[in-house]
């Protein structure tokens, strides 16, 4: 049972990194370049940070409540990433990376870090609820 | 030990991703070698592709040496639509002078500030400069840091306008080692 929880986490991490890395090459590209506050490597090992977690987190509430565990889930999945933006709004780009970000955007492009960031914390529970279909078949009903 | 493999499995990635995380933001600490970055009110930017030889030694500055060469194509402004037009003729002009360079002729020293006069070369003008160049022991080698003003109209980089300064400020820091 846990394999497959594992199996759908790592999944979900490949292609939420695909996504992510792929919109982050877009935003720098076209948009304010932030490639140095947040490289693809960085984007990379959060998605799997956050995707292992939840393939243990989902396996363990299900695991205690056979019924209701994939509400609970959900749920909880759905309130940590929204309260997860609250990362980026308080984060502090270090002053060497703000002034080379500063150099090759413009003064004061720090304030746009957020609105580059917060798309991306949506990317793995997106993906964790597109995949979820196809690794269980039978998904609990309503109350 | 079968029923441990998935866990295990799942502890390494997670712990491997974490570290990862973890060491690649700790990386952002790094700066790179060398940054030439110009600034105005309108636009900033930097270029990222630099090449050159520097010989440098305190004690005897008639030796001293600064040949440096920057890819025009490397300009960086943060804007994907203020890159290309940057490159075009009308601005630098990159297919007809890929390249900016600065060559010195004379190293001086006044107080605790070098000053490198050396021949900067941009759109196929030429002008001599007088740059300020504070120098600091790194390892076995020497950063170089300082700033200096750039009349881009000089170059012929661009017209006079009212939205883009002449004046452009040039900040730069670079490390040569032995």
């Amino acid at each position: 049972m846990f394999r497959t929880y594992l199996f759908l986490g790592i999944l979900t991490a490949t292609l939420a990194s695909v996504g992510a890395v792929g919109y982050a090459s877009f935003f720098n590209k076209n948009l304010f370049d932030f490639s140095l506050a947040l490289g693809n490597v960085s984007i990379v090992a959060a998605c799997f940070v956050s995707a292992i977690l939840m393939s243990i987190g989902a396996f363990f509430i299900n695991k205690a409540m056979p019924k209701r565990g994939e509400i609970i889930f959900n749920f909880l999945l759905t309130s940590v990433t929204f309260l997860s933006i609250l990362v980026p709004l308080k984060f502090q780009i270090p002053p060497v990376i703000l002034a080379q970000i500063t150099a090759v955007n413009f003064e004061g492009v720090e304030g746009f870090f957020p609105i580059f960031v917060i798309p991306m914390h949506f990317f793995p529970a997106m993906m964790w609820y597109s995949l979820r279909p196809l690794f269980f078949k039978n998904t609990t009903r309503g109350i | 030990m079968k029923k441990l493999f998935y866990p295990v499995l799942a502890a390494i990635l997670l712990v491997g991703s974490a570290w990862t995380l973890s060491t690649s933001l700790d990386k952002l600490k790094v700066v790179e070698g060398y940054s030439i970055a110009f600034k105005s009110k309108d636009p900033s930017g930097t270029f990222k592709k630099m090449k050159g030889d520097i010989q440098f030694d305190e004690s005897d500055l008639a030796s001293c040496k600064f040949d440096l060469s920057f890819e025009v194509s490397s300009i960086s402004t943060g804007n994907g639509m203020q890159n290309k037009k940057a490159l075009t003729a009308e601005w630098f002009d990159a297919a007809k002078y890929p390249q900016i360079t600065f060559v010195s002729t004379k190293v001086e020293k006044s107080d605790n500030t070098y000053y490198v006069t050396g021949n900067l070369k941009m759109k196929g003008v030429t002008k001599e400069y007088k740059i300020p160049v504070t120098a600091s022991k790194k390892g076995t080698g020497f950063t170089f840091t300082g700033k200096f003003k750039v009349n881009r109209i000089d170059f012929k980089v661009g017209k006079k306008s009212d939205v883009v300064p002449s004046y452009m400020e040039i900040n730069y820091s670079m490390t040569a080692s032995k």
